[in-house]
């Protein structure tokens, strides 16, 4: 459940490390965003430059910067149409342009199946999914 | 007040009475002829009201007298989920096979990817037909907790990995869980 101030772990190399909700896109008014939602973030904190080496620079976000995101691990659990319940440990996040493309080259982690439907290069590039 | 009282019980009594006997014998007697015509609903005598108004006979009874349908039920969906028995061997508590909570097991799932899970058994919630395993597996450093319903479709086997090397004390193992507090 990812709303208003919730704080999400950015788990590719766009730069961010940790983000700020401010909007969850698509969803009716007070509804809150799941795996696989689009959100309006906040970059709050961002990752050492040594640990950046592949990513561009054009491409790094600054702290305070607004960008686009997609849900890929919540920690409130949500249920398959088979009946399976899923749970992560933590919120995460992985940066997107408008386009919804992801910003980094690299994902770092375990994503959601969910993502299948329309983030197809996430989980291309995601090292597990879950 | 007194003679209201003694009045009003008196008027009560035979008017309800008389109306009482008059439905008595009505539905009396149309019972009767029912029985007689077995196709026919039966109906209110006409003298009572304007407009008959229709009973319809109660609906053919499916099940044997004294059966408990939601039992049935249940013993028929399991039977069809699993006609070979291998998943009543493994989370049956009375199953020599059973499994229990601590063991390491991966569910192998009838998907086009061939979707595994490996994880531990926190939790095993039993109710039948809509019995769940709950598993816990650390990935990276993230953990991820599955709960699987065990006669689903969609789970094409459990193959049991480890038994816990301790037994655990516990049903559900919840502790397992990072502690919130400790990580900040």
């Amino acid at each position: 459940m990812i709303y208003l101030k919730s704080l999400l772990n950015v788990i590719d190399n766009s730069g961010a490390s940790l983000v700020e909700c401010v909007n969850v896109l698509g969803k009716g008014n007070k509804t809150a965003g799941r795996v696989g939602d689009r959100i309006v973030v906040v970059v709050q904190s961002i990752r050492s430059a040594k640990l950046l080496a592949q990513a561009s620079a054009q491409n790094r976000v600054q702290r305070g910067d607004i960008r686009h995101a997609v849900i890929v691990r919540t920690k409130k659990e949500y249920q398959r149409p088979d009946g399976t319940v899923v749970r992560f440990d933590d919120n995460a996040c992985v940066l997107i342009n408008k386009q919804g493309e992801p910003i980094g080259t690299r994902i770092m982690g375990v994503v959601a199946r969910e993502l299948q439907q329309g983030y197809a290069k996430i989980v291309a590039l995601a090292p597990k999914v879950v | 007040m007194s003679r209201l009282l003694l009045r009003q019980p008196a008027r009560g009594i035979s008017v309800t009475e008389n109306c009482l006997s008059a439905l008595r014998s009505a539905t009396v007697a149309t019972l009767k002829d029912s029985r007689q015509v077995p196709n026919a609903g039966y109906q209110l005598n006409r003298k009572l009201t304007k407009t008959p108004i229709k009973i319809h006979h109660p609906a053919p009874c499916l099940l044997p007298k004294g059966s408990e349908p939601k039992q049935l039920l249940e013993q028929k969906l399991i039977s069809e989920l699993d006609p070979t028995g291998w998943r009543r061997q493994l989370f049956q508590r009375s199953s020599p096979l059973a499994l229990r909570a601590g063991d390491v097991v991966k569910v192998l799932f009838n998907s086009e990817t061939n979707q595994t899970f490996v994880g531990t058994i926190m939790a095993i919630r039993r109710r039948g037909v809509d019995t769940s395993v709950r598993l816990r597996s650390e990935v990276g450093q993230l953990g991820v907790e599955m709960s699987v319903k065990v006669y689903s479709t969609s789970v094409k086997a459990f193959e049991f990995v480890s038994r816990a090397l301790k037994k655990a004390r516990r049903a559900k193992l919840y502790y397992l869980r990072p502690d919130e507090k400790k990580r900040k």
